[in-house]
């Protein structure tokens, strides 16, 4: 017990729920009548309740994985300097499939990726099994010059340009790993690693 | 075994300022609910709030360097997830005009008012702000203790802080007699 007669041992087992019906009540009692105690309870128990959330459990991982892609993202940007890295803030195959819904109507899968100070946001469309269509656009980017974007993998090496909204597209790319490429004439401005 | 660090959090933001990833892992699932509960009391659905977790975490990882102070922490984090909320809400101003009416038949789903909302988050932020003091083997202890969905044995928690079962307890004790006298204290300054 401490000097304001609040005994912490008992708190402790309340927020764990291990104190017995009569106990539970007491200590409720005496947490309703001090203020501060009540603050640290309830956001305690709040808190624990979100995180306890199904949705909450499943976003956790999610947040993990895009972490994880982003400490590598930047570790290799760092590596090279010569170019803009592309990192990944948002992809939507990371997230749960939610319930209740069937996988046809979630199969669209969308990328954001950060450029130094602009993006390129990707929508993957499915065309058959194994291959997508990909439109993507280059936003806030500080340049309305046509750019070719190069798109090649280990089995597939493909190339478009914008047009004058910075957007692009792919018609039908198979499923692997890629390197895209953003260039201005022959000049390399960005590289992107992607996973599609 | 790993030994955990008995100094402040600082240790923790100094790992993932030398590129501990591990430490990293620790500092975002401290870092996300706070984040998403913002998010949230936005109304932002899932996926925006994803959206915007990925543009705090890279801007954390890139300014985790200028961070001197743990404390300066959530203000940090809550300053930039504010402002990506407010620059998300300010794109979809410019391309949807949604009719007044149309807004005002949609129902409210929320049974709590957005002053409700905000003393909640105040308050939530004053008890993870009462955790960032802490050391980080209090910090994690109280974390699994609390707020592990898993609910881990003693035995695990022990296993993983590298300390006796038995002192569970009593540190346990400490650290909440230490969270009560930092929210006295902020709650004085009010």
């Amino acid at each position: 017990m401490n000097s304001e007669g609040i005994d912490f041992k008992k708190i402790a087992a309340y927020l764990q729920g291990k104190l017995k019906a009569n106990e539970k009540k007491a200590t409720e009692k005496e947490i309703a009548q001090n203020p501060v105690l009540k603050t640290l309870i309830e956001m305690s128990l709040d808190w624990k309740s979100e995180l306890a959330d199904k949705n909450w459990q499943q976003a956790g991982k999610s947040v993990h994985a895009l972490l994880s892609k982003q400490l590598d993202e930047i570790k290799a940007a760092e590596k090279n300097t010569q170019w803009m890295r592309g990192i990944t803030t948002f992809d939507s195959k990371l997230l749960p499939i939610p319930e209740g819904v069937r996988p046809a109507t979630v199969d669209t899968r969308r990328i954001k990726i950060q450029l130094g100070n602009s993006q390129l946001d990707i929508s993957l469309y499915p065309v058959s099994t194994g291959s997508y269509e990909l439109i993507g656009q280059l936003i806030d980017w500080n340049s309305v010059d046509i750019h070719t974007i190069v798109l090649k993998g280990s089995n597939q090496s493909l190339s478009a340009d914008t047009n004058q909204f910075q957007l692009f597209q792919f018609p039908r790319v198979s499923a692997g790993h890629y390197s895209m490429k953003v260039k201005l004439g022959r000049k390399i401005i960005a590289v992107i690693d992607l996973d599609l | 075994m790993k030994k955990i660090s008995k100094k402040s959090l600082a240790d923790l933001i100094e790992k993932c300022n030398n590129g501990d990833e591990a430490a990293w892992h620790i500092l975002i699932d401290f870092i996300a609910p706070y984040v998403f509960a913002i998010c949230s009391k936005s109304r932002m659905t899932r996926d925006e709030s994803f959206d915007i977790f990925g543009q705090v975490s890279l801007q954390l990882i890139k300014s985790i360097k200028r961070l001197k102070e743990p404390g300066s922490l959530l203000a940090f984090v809550g300053t930039i997830t504010r402002r990506e909320i407010y620059a998300f809400f300010q794109k979809i101003m410019m391309t949807d005009s949604i009719d007044e009416e149309i807004v005002n038949s949609v129902p409210d789903l929320y049974s709590k008012s957005p002053e409700d909302d905000f003393v909640l988050l105040e308050k939530r932020e004053m008890l993870m702000e009462a955790m960032l003091s802490l050391s980080e083997r209090d910090f994690l202890l109280i974390k699994m203790l609390y707020f592990d969905p898993g609910e881990p044995s003693y035995k695990a928690i022990a296993k993983k802080l590298n300390m006796p079962v038995s002192s569970i307890g009593p540190i346990r004790g400490k650290i909440l007699v230490r969270l009560y006298k930092y929210l006295k204290i902020k709650n004085k300054g009010k």
